[in-house]
This record gives structure tokens, C-alpha cells and sequence, in this order.
């Protein structure tokens, strides 16, 4: 498959332009697609401006886009998990998991978001399931009609737009974080414990008490 | 020739996309023997995942040894309900075993308290004395003691004495001495079960030779 991207032109000039509606012209590209996991993808092709709209994974150049941001570190890709998992859902006996994947919603015990029919693995790419793809180019100013954006990705619903931009922030510390501790910055977005550091975090921070931690647990 | 990009770039098509990861793979069993020659670690998938293929860099790691074990590459095949088995070496060479899928070190995890973490996806904590360490008896993830039943993944499933009868100690006190040549000796030529070691229906030199190459204590 390929990732097929719409550039729009101003040069009604272009040979190759087909016009549109607007009376401007676009062409369509086509280019490589990035992989979803480090590893697995062909390091002689640059993938990075395809990753960027898909939340893929650039194998020559190390590097995974994330609602545009950039993330180096494999693990943490990994660990976010952008495109979210198939679970044939009569294998899921979690009560609210079950509840969830019919209201796209969020089951705080196991920690994972439905959506789609997808799993996902975090609530921030949960949470920006539920969002649609935007641009530098685009007007990214807060309206009532339109949402708000966070990274390139556009979320109309403002609880959920609150939501995910708390989460954002959580994964630029994260990605910061992995400077000094890779899996550190995994158990950041994952809620989840760093085995080197044994620290446990929870919203992107360790709780702040063990009452916190407790009104969180893990499933497992 | 002057582009100007006035609009956002869109997307089609999502390239190979595969809706996988390794994050739902999580601690299923433990067993051990007394002196962690003998020990297996279960992972295990509960649901129909079929893509959790994944974890090649991930670690297994224990707290109390510092002992860590790296998966070398990906799984290949669907990977819903699938088992995944770490055992020791002296797992792997006892009746009954299934093959273990990779091979840890003896003495992986401690049998008197552990934590063991699967990357950040999975956190095992154990308490002393939790994990049965009487050859036959496994701990199980809701914290039940059952009879071991490793399973590998292709699927194969057994179960293992870790203690094996000590052969030679005819008359059970621990170890092979002169108190089973008597034994023997008494019921030589005849076919007294409990002497004819070897099973082949008279007590001779062949049990005798059994008794002579297990000289020695049981433990």
C-alpha cells in the first residue's frame, strides 16, 4: 500500500494539476509508507513525511511521529502504540471493557481505550482516536465549531480536547525523559513501572500517594 | 514555478497496517524447585490478540536476583490465547516438559519474594514463601497453588516432577548406602519389588550396579 498525500497549488499553470471546486489545483502524491514498529520497515527509504500523517515510524532516520511529534526512542513508540490493537472482541471478559467497546469509551481498569473496534493501549492515542488529521497550514485557533488541535491532530469535543492536551503534555516530558531513562519515558504514557527505576507513574508522574495508587490500579 | 502549500496534505490510505504490539502478553505461572535448578516462567495472552508479536528488545526481569532475559527477536503466527515459556535448563531435561520456548538461567527469580517485570507492560509482585518449592506444585497468577502445567507456543502442554525418585535408596532414608546393599543383597535372585531396581523381574547384578552409581545422598 502507499500513503497518498494532496498538495494544493496556486499555479493554475501546473501541467499536472487537476482543479477543483475552489478553482485552486491540487496533485496527489504518492509515497512510501512508514512502518508502524521499529524494525520492520525499509531503512534505504525515508518515510518521515508520510509518518507524520499516519503516526508511523521513519526506519532511516530512527524516528516516529506521534500527532506530529517527534519520538526517537523505539520503545516509547512502541509503548504509545498510535494505530491500536485487534482484539476479537468475544475473547474480552472485562465487564467494563465490554462496555467500552460499544461506547468507545475508556476502562480505567485494564487501561485501554476502545475505539473503532480498536484497542488502544494508551489514553493518549485513544484520545486522539477520536480526532482527525490537520496541518500546520491549517487554522488552528480554538472555535466552538471546529475544536481545537493538539500536535496535527484536530478534536472537536472540548472535554476530550482538554484531555488529550494534558496527555500531550505528559508525552513531551516523556520524550524528554528518555534521555535519561527510556523506560522511564514508556511507564510515563503507560501508566506503568519503570523495572530499572521501580518507580511506578501514574497521568505521567508517580502518585502522589499510595491512596492514588491504589484508586489506579492495573487489572493484571 | 511558484507551489504554494495552501492546505493540509491528506491521507488515503494507512500503509501494512498490522494493529499490533507486545503489550498484552502477562505472567501466568511460576514454578521452581528448592534450589532453582528447576524453574519455568509462563506468559500468557488472555485474549484472541492475534498480533502481539512484538517483543523482540523486551525484557523479562526479576528484582531480587537482577537476573534479566531479552526476547532476540518477534514471534511469528497469530498470538491469541498463545502461552510463551521461559525455563530453566534442567526444566527443559526432565520427563514430561514441553520444550521451553527460551532458556533462563538457573536460579532466575527467588523463591523468597520477587517482583518480576515483563518491560513495562507487566508487574509480577510475589511474596515470600508464595512460590511451592516442592517439585510439583506451581503459583499461579490469581494466587492459586496448582499442579504445574507449563505450556509452550506451539501450544504443547505437560507437566514435570522436579524431584524424581532418588533410584537406589531402597528403603527410602535419603540416601544410597550400605542399609540398600543389605537390602538388595537379602533379596538377591528373587523378585522382590522394592530391590529389583531395573524393573526387569530379578535382583541382580544389574540392580546392584544401579545401587553402586547412585552412592550417596539424595539431595
Amino acid at each position: 500500500m502507499v500513503v497518498a498525500m494532496r498538495t494544493v497549488l496556486d499555479d493554475h499553470q501546473h501541467p499536472h494539476a487537476f482543479p477543483n471546486p475552489s478553482g485552486t489545483h491540487e496533485r496527489w502524491h504518492f509515497v512510501a509508507p512508514p512502518s508502524q514498529h521499529p524494525g520492520t520497515g525499509d531503512p534505504s527509504v525515508c518515510t518521515c513525511s508520510a509518518a507524520m500523517l499516519v503516526d508511523g515510524w521513519c526506519e532511516q532516520h530512527s524516528e516516529g511521529r506521534v500527532a506530529g511529534l517527534s519520538v526517537s526512542s523505539a520503545h516509547l513508540f512502541e509503548t504509545l502504540d498510535p494505530h491500536g490493537h485487534v482484539i476479537a472482541h468475544e475473547s474480552v471478559t472485562c465487564p467494563t471493557c465490554v462496555s467500552a467497546i460499544g461506547s468507545h469509551g475508556y476502562c480505567d481498569a485494564c487501561h485501554i481505550g476502545w475505539r473503532g473496534g480498536l484497542a488502544y493501549m494508551t489514553r493518549l492515542t485513544w484520545l486522539l482516536a477520536s480526532g482527525s488529521r490537520t496541518s500546520p497550514a491549517d487554522d488552528v485557533a480554538h472555535s466552538p465549531e471546529v475544536g481545537g488541535v493538539v500536535g496535527n491532530v484536530r478534536i472537536a469535543d472540548d472535554a476530550i480536547l482538554a484531555e488529550a492536551q494534558r496527555a500531550f503534555s505528559v508525552l513531551r516530558s516523556a520524550v524528554e525523559m528518555c534521555d535519561r531513562c527510556e523506560l522511564c519515558a514508556c511507564a510515563m504514557v503507560y501508566d506503568g513501572t519503570c523495572p530499572d527505576c521501580n518507580i511506578t507513574y501514574l497521568g505521567g508522574r508517580p502518585p502522589a500517594s499510595s491512596d492514588e495508587a491504589i484508586a489506579h490500579p492495573r487489572r493484571k | 514555478m511558484h507551489r504554494h502549500l495552501l492546505a493540509t496534505v491528506s491521507s488515503l490510505a494507512l500503509a501494512s497496517t498490522s494493529f499490533a504490539g507486545s503489550h498484552l502478553w502477562e505472567f501466568h505461572e511460576v514454578f521452581s524447585n528448592a534450589d532453582g535448578t528447576v524453574q519455568f516462567i509462563e506468559l500468557h495472552i488472555l485474549t484472541n490478540a492475534n498480533g502481539e508479536n512484538f517483543v523482540a528488545g523486551k525484557k523479562i526481569k526479576s528484582a531480587a536476583t537482577g537476573k534479566s532475559f531479552t526476547f532476540p527477536a518477534n514471534l511469528q503466527g497469530p498470538t491469541g490465547f498463545k502461552y510463551l515459556l521461559l525455563a530453566t535448563s534442567g526444566f527443559a531435561a526432565l520427563p514430561g516438559a514441553p520444550t521451553p520456548d527460551y532458556i533462563i538461567a538457573d536460579n532466575f527469580f527467588s523463591t523468597e519474594g520477587d517482583t518480576l517485570t515483563y518491560h513495562i507492560y507487566d508487574t509480577w509482585v510475589i511474596g515470600a514463601d508464595q512460590v511451592p518449592t516442592e517439585c510439583v506444585s506451581a503459583l499461579n497468577r490469581n494466587g492459586t497453588v496448582t499442579t504445574n502445567t507449563p505450556k509452550n507456543y506451539p501450544g504443547v502442554e505437560g507437566s514435570v516432577d522436579a524431584c524424581p525418585p532418588c533410584e537406589g535408596d531402597l528403603d527410602g532414608s535419603g540416601a544410597v548406602d550400605a542399609g540398600d546393599i543389605a537390602m538388595l543383597l537379602g533379596a538377591w535372585g528373587t523378585r522382590n519389588d522394592e530391590a529389583d531396581v531395573t524393573g526387569d523381574g530379578i535382583v541382580d547384578a544389574a540392580d546392584l550396579s544401579v545401587v553402586l552409581g547412585g552412592w550417596g545422598s539424595c539431595e
